[in-house]
């Protein structure tokens, strides 16, 4: 058994301990948000933040997350990032644009007001469809609706 | 009484035979491409295709089916528009459904089948839908007329309502509809011009848009379905071999696994969830007969088909005198060049669920192509009548000409029917990477002749290139293969002399369609030499190129607009540029890459121009998102991209060995529309060929080495 709390919720989950927690949300608590890409931490389809931090889940044993705070992208409800994301029309065939909104989420939680060069760094998730300029131009709107909210 | 109309009943009920019209309707086809195609299928607005396709809700909205599959190119939207456009619905009351499996309604009628590919969504259903909009509106307005007792031309159809302005009254299209299913569909109704289109050509939004920012949206790999069990599969790492032999007991010790099925050339694992079938799956040690392919790779396919171009192969072209103008010229320039394997990479690895119920099978996951899924599945089930197979398409994670595929759901549903659950089968990334339906590798040599004066005067080349049309109908004797030579031979460019020769070399590897197809390698070979021929004319590389592209007066326009956009001759101090045109599934399109490259040749991208003339559109930002996301795939293909093959399998196995451009290696991407035509051209793929020699010839301004093979990264190009 595994005790993980998701969202605020906690959950008891027979499943082996060295199930990837995205495996855990997605197999065992229905949250099909975080997607399957690589299982390697290379493509960031299944970013997730757990205790604040944007973390590639395929590779994070669930029993590693026991006690922390997980958030995934259902989560959300009409954030910023999400509400730029429509404005500008980012998503296309939209598979990794949880794993990006949630990396985005990460960005702009520890910096306000990322530069391009800053989108850049931060973001390493990969893209297909390459939806990236749009993602750089929806990443600043976030950022200025975020602080337009906190002044 | 007002009552929720369904689909089913809406003009249904008229004792009256339903006047049909056949709309014959005109999309140019290229001879090579209708040679494969046949000409379009018609499309007949009678009262079941409009049933299939509209339902008149009670808060007049109207819901709208979509023919094509959403694999991001948003096609899912922009079918329903054309329909939306001559209806005269506003953007708000449209709602937008993914079309059940029903090819008399859905079928794309360029390629004979349900199926979206080739960029060719916009270009069948251009006219049919528009006139299936149009015909309906009249029918509504004729209602109205009918039931006021007046004449049509005092009926004004607008926003879901036809109104009486005279007389202030007003009837929803849904309060219509019991009256029009009585009525005989109008038959010769005129499309609205250009000029009065209110949606069409406007920046709407796509329907799926916020489930996509949201995680509402339902891909393949989501589906749950009550009893299901989840799988993975190894099959034969050596295309053609079968499974000899294995122990199951490996994986049915690891807790959550079920079963471990057997197929005649793959070993699945079932479980509770995914992870325990992995590791189930990873704990067996499968032992295979490997067949003929083990003994290719990538070393002995490239020679036999270097070998190949010393031999005579099928004529694609022979125009004008080649022999004389290569005897003729001042100057030839001769160049070999290759391109390897391949892979689709969809993020979303191939997956398929699926119901074998003995007398009916269901499936559910992203496809572009149900009805092939079905028709192949009739052929491997032949216990279940066709009809009785259903397919539930979901949102595709990247589609690329990769999901047309029937492999996953037919896998899913023998294994269905062996342990008598439904089936939820998911490739991992390396049985994805390792079992794709490659782009195929070619090489090719070519020869420009030029003359005193720095003008072609002669053009010619040999290719070998596996059949990627073979792959499709299953019969390597194909006739003619146009997919060999397309952006080699196309008319954007003339030549006095033309010649070009293919061959179709069968090492066994698979291949298939890939975004671009012909074109995307095909394109670098000629864009590329073309920048060596205008080097060796001592001619600038667009001016170069405006001769060869001049009878046309778009490709004129395109060139100019390019160069003045671009600031072409005129880059930032310490940049290059690089230029490519190419046409491409009735679009051309003109890219411009500004540069900087290091001495360790290391390439900054610091801005892409981009001039497309598509013909006529109906979004312009879903235009520039695709020359966005096609010149992406482009330069993940002319970096990155590479598939090589070990006795038969496949090298790489995850992205770590096969890379993907990422948003610190894409600059601002300026796109210009060309004013549009009259019949639409292709979005999705054009923007991606022009992309790998514009790049190329860009690192050549600024080295001085020209780069004859893909991907770059070999001869030691890196992304800053």
């Amino acid at each position: 058994m595994i005790t993980l709390t998701v969202n605020g919720q906690t959950h008891q989950i027979d499943a082996e301990p060295d199930t990837p927690l995205l495996w855990v949300l997605r197999d065992f608590l229905g949250h099909n948000g975080a997607k399957y890409g690589c299982g390697i931490a290379y493509c960031g389809a299944c970013t997730v933040h757990v205790d604040g931090n944007a973390v590639r889940s395929c590779i994070v044993p669930a029993s590693a997350a026991e006690g922390s705070d997980i958030r995934t992208i259902e989560d959300l409800d009409n954030h910023p990032v999400q509400q730029a994301w429509i404005e500008h029309q980012v998503p296309q065939c939209g598979y990794c644009q949880s794993g990006m909104i949630m990396a985005a989420k990460g960005l702009l939680d520890r910096n306000p007001e990322p530069s391009d060069a800053d989108i850049d760094a931060a973001i390493t998730n990969v893209c297909r469809c390459g939806t990236y300029t749009r993602i750089r131009t929806a990443i600043h709107t976030a950022a200025a609706t975020m602080r337009e909210a906190r002044s | 009484m007002k009552m929720e109309v369904s689909r089913r009943e809406f003009l249904q009920g008229s004792g009256s035979a339903a006047a049909s019209l056949v709309i014959g309707f005109h999309v140019p086809l290229k001879p090579a491409r209708a040679q494969f195609g046949g000409p379009p299928e018609p499309f007949v607005v009678d009262r079941d295709m409009v049933n299939a396709y509209l339902t008149f809700n009670s808060d007049e909205t109207v819901s709208i089916v979509s023919a094509a599959a959403e694999l991001g190119q948003g096609s899912l939207t922009s079918l329903p528009m054309l329909i939306a456009e001559e209806l005269e619905l506003a953007l708000e009351q449209v709602r937008i459904e993914q079309a059940p499996l029903n090819e008399s309604a859905f079928k794309n009628r360029l390629f004979g089948y349900q199926t979206t590919v080739g960029t060719s969504a916009v270009r069948w259903a251009f006219d049919p839908l528009r006139q299936l909009g149009a015909n309906t509106r009249e029918l509504l307005r004729n209602a109205a007329a009918v039931t006021w007792d007046i004449p049509l031309e005092e009926t004004v159809a607008d926003r879901g309502r036809v109104t009486h302005p005279a007389s202030g009254r007003s009837l929803s299209y849904f309060e219509l509809g019991e009256t029009a299913a009585g009525m005989e569909i109008p038959t010769d109704v005129p499309l609205k011009p250009q000029s009065e289109w209110r949606i069409l050509g406007t920046p709407f939004p796509r329907w799926d848009t916020e489930a996509k920012s949201t995680a509402t949206a339902n891909y393949g790999i989501d589906m749950q379905v009550e009893g299901m069990v989840v799988a993975t599969i190894a099959a034969t790492p050596v295309p053609g071999g079968t499974l000899r032999s294995v122990d199951p007991e490996p994986a049915l010790s690891v807790n959550g696994v079920e079963e471990v099925v057997t197929l005649d050339d793959a070993v699945v694992v079932t479980a509770t969830n995914y992870w325990s079938a992995k590791k189930g799956l990873d704990a067996l040690d499968p032992q295979w007969d490997l067949g003929p392919v083990a003994a290719r790779n990538s070393e002995n396919i490239r020679e036999e088909m270097l070998h190949l171009l010393d031999q005579p192969g099928n004529e694609a072209v022979n125009e004008g005198d080649i022999e004389s103008a290569m005897q003729e010229a001042a100057q030839v320039v001769t160049a070999t060049y290759e391109a390897p394997y391949w892979a689709h990479a969809t993020l979303e690895p191939l997956n398929a669920t699926a119901d074998y119920r003995g007398d009916s099978i269901e499936f559910w996951l992203g496809t572009q192509s149900p009805g092939r899924i079905q028709s192949m599945c009739a052929l491997t089930f032949p216990e279940v009548p066709q009809e009785n197979i259903i397919v539930n398409n979901q949102y595709l994670g990247g589609g690329f000409g990769r999901r047309g595929d029937p492999m996953a759901p037919e896998q899913a549903a023998l294994v269905s029917r062996q342990v008598g659950k439904p089936v939820k089968l998911i490739w991992s990334r390396e049985e994805d990477m390792t079992h794709g339906a490659y782009r195929p590798k070619s090489v090719i040599r070519m020869e420009g002749s030029l003359d005193g004066e720095g003008r072609v005067t002669g053009f010619r080349g040999r290719i070998a290139v596996q059949s990627t049309l073979a792959s499709l109908i299953d019969n390597p004797d194909v006739p003619f293969d146009p997919f060999a030579t397309e952006g080699l031979i196309d008319d954007d460019y003339r030549f006095p002399a033309l010649n070009f020769e293919y061959h179709s070399p069968r090492p066994g590897i698979p291949v298939g369609f890939y975004r671009g197809v012909g074109f995307i390698h095909n394109t670098f070979y000629r864009e590329s030499f073309m920048d060596e021929l205008a080097h060796a004319a001592g001619r600038d590389p667009i001016e170069f190129r405006l001769e060869l592209a001049g009878h046309r007066e778009r490709n004129v326009l395109l060139l100019n607009t390019l160069a003045e956009r671009s600031n072409w001759g005129h880059p930032a101090p310490g940049n290059v540029q690089g230029v490519a045109f190419a046409y491409s599934d009735e679009s051309t399109v003109g890219e411009v890459f500004e540069a900087s490259v290091s001495d360790d040749g290391r390439v900054r991208l610091h801005k892409i121009t981009c001039v497309c003339d598509v013909g006529v559109y109906m979004n312009p930002m879903m235009i520039e998102h695709q020359m966005e996301s096609a010149i992406t795939w482009g330069l993940t293909s002319a970096m990155y991209g590479e598939i090589l093959i070990d006795n038969g399998a496949t090298r790489q196995r995850n992205f770590n060995e096969y890379e993907l451009v990422r948003i610190s290696h894409i600059p601002e991407i300026d796109t210009v529309i060309l004013p549009p035509t009259d019949t639409p051209g292709s979005g999705g793929e054009c923007g991606a060929p022009p992309a790998p020699p514009a790049l190329a010839n860009a690192i050549c301004a600024a080295t001085g080495s020209r780069l004859r093979s893909m991907p770059f990264r070999i001869h030691g190009i890196s992304f800053a």
